[in-house]
């Protein structure tokens, strides 16, 4: 099978099953009821395909670091059920979130400590600030699968994970690209459902769990293929800018303009990294198509 | 007197010891060696696209062979390889080999292979069973080991020569990129050691 097959079909197949369960979802009234269940199940559920077409079968616990993203993905629907209780009690899903994220970043880039690629003490710093910066990314955006109706979140989330899939691929690592596309097909499917039916919206659950992913994506990239420090924070930036249109001063700006803000936003933070990055892969005195 | 009579023990214990170190197997000769890096090496080969093979190198490693002539299943090999070190010809190539899809160096900076056991076969046929472990993954191995050679280096010290081709899957060690687009799951090993007596 070529790679570019290969590719398509490790982020249509996830898709597809994301899409027709949130399409069911917000066109069958009895199931309507159960979106808050429903739509982080189909995300969480079709992140974990994406991760056996792309990685292979599952192990647990698995050898290598950056094949506990099926897990995290498992975890992801747990924590994206939870998003969608009620106000009141939201403190808890945002203490158990930062709980859950401190556990998985151990997990994640522990292993980089034990081999002695970081010092203890640098490695426990980057991991506190990686909790940290994650939770509150999560935090920020997550009302926004609430408030937005439509075509248009699903479509930036599609472009984060469009732009951090070329990024993590031109820093070396074509297996985390793959996911960090399939990741932004799986969110991008929600173009097309958001045209179909207006009153369509991510919710908080897959939000806040497809940025969670989203950035465990970025931190793997970061620690173990070669994705610098300095893209690290843009796309965090770039992730956060999403939450924009809640800032009072904009949130009067027509919502076209301000969709355009938030895009332009993106493309800048997000954007001008892979273009450095691309740059630097074609500087290279020799050619090397990643097969 | 007690002087001269301490000189005669020592004297009569010299000469039995001299007698019974030249009956056959009177005492284990093992002999160590370190593998010398510089005319050593640790070559690979892959498919590629089904059509073409890609060979690579590993450029630092080391290794310690412990030879026992007289009884071989007293020997033993270990071995350690830097996977830093991969080299294909191709900066790019090697960056990604070295990255998450392939060998994961940040995280598994090692190859390592400890005998287990070791067969004589022939006068030139060694059977080897160990254990490899590659990306975290150990999985058992056995290698027929080729014995080259000895003799002195310019340097008078003792040497010896080992080779030993192997084919290991690598999809058992967790190294799965490719297999669906053009990297074959056969890697073919080769190692080739020249060692240095301690």
């Amino acid at each position: 099978m070529s790679v570019v097959w290969h590719s398509l079909l490790t982020a249509g197949v996830p898709a597809l099953v994301a899409g027709v369960i949130w399409l069911l979802g917000g066109r069958i009234p009895p199931l309507a009821r159960f979106q808050g269940v429903l739509y982080p199940l189909a995300f969480g559920g079709s992140v974990c395909l994406a991760c056996g077409l792309i990685v292979g079968r599952p192990v647990f616990p698995p050898t290598d670091a950056t094949h506990w993203l099926f897990y995290f993905a498992l975890m992801g629907i747990l924590l994206g059920w939870l998003a969608e209780i009620p106000a009141d009690y939201r403190w808890l899903w945002g203490a158990l979130a930062l709980l859950l994220l401190g556990g998985l970043m151990v997990l994640a880039l522990k292993p980089l400590i034990q081999s002695g690629y970081w010092t203890p003490v640098s490695g426990v710093r980057i991991m506190l600030v990686l909790t940290v910066a994650t939770w509150l990314l999560m935090v920020l955006v997550a009302p926004n699968g609430e408030q937005e109706r439509g075509a248009g979140l699903p479509f930036l989330l599609a472009t984060l994970g469009g732009l951090s899939a070329g990024l993590i691929f031109y820093n070396k690592s074509a297996s985390l690209g793959q996911l960090a596309g399939s990741l932004g097909a799986i969110v991008g499917v929600g173009v097309p459902i958001g045209w179909l039916l207006r009153d369509f919206r991510l919710r908080r659950g897959v939000v806040s769990v497809a940025l969670m992913m989203l950035a465990l994506l970025w931190v793997l990239a970061y620690g173990y293929a070669e994705l610098p420090a300095r893209y690290l924070a843009l796309l965090y930036l770039s992730g956060a800018s999403l939450a924009l249109n809640r800032l009072k001063p904009l949130a009067r700006l027509n919502p076209i303009a301000l969709f355009a803000l938030r895009l332009l936003l993106l493309l800048i933070l997000a954007g001008i990294p892979l273009l450095l990055s691309y740059q630097a892969y074609m500087a290279g005195q020799e050619e090397y198509p990643y097969y | 007197m007690s002087k001269t009579c301490t000189g005669r023990w020592m004297a009569y214990l010299s000469a039995f010891g001299l007698l019974m170190g030249s009956l056959p197997g009177a005492y284990a000769q093992r002999v160590t060696y370190q593998v010398d890096p510089v005319h050593s090496f640790v070559i690979f080969r892959v498919k590629h696209m089904n059509t073409a093979y890609a060979y690579g190198r590993f450029n630092s490693f080391r290794g310690t062979i412990v030879v026992d002539e007289r009884n071989p299943a007293n020997s033993s090999v270990e071995f350690e390889i830097d996977v830093n070190s991969v080299d294909t010809g191709n900066n790019q190539r090697d960056d990604h080999l070295r990255g998450p899809d392939f060998f994961n160096v940040r995280q598994y900076p090692k190859i390592t292979f400890r005998s287990t056991s070791v067969r004589k076969i022939n006068n030139t046929t060694l059977e080897v069973k160990g254990n490899l472990t590659i990306r975290g993954t150990t999985r058992p191995l056995t290698a027929r080991v080729t014995y080259v050679g000895k003799g002195r280096n310019p340097r008078g010290q003792e040497i010896i020569g080992f080779e030993t081709t192997f084919t290991i899957k690598r999809s058992q060690f967790g190294v799965n990129w490719g297999l669906n687009g053009g990297l074959a799951d056969d890697v073919r090993v080769t190692v080739a050691v020249e060692a240095i007596r301690q």
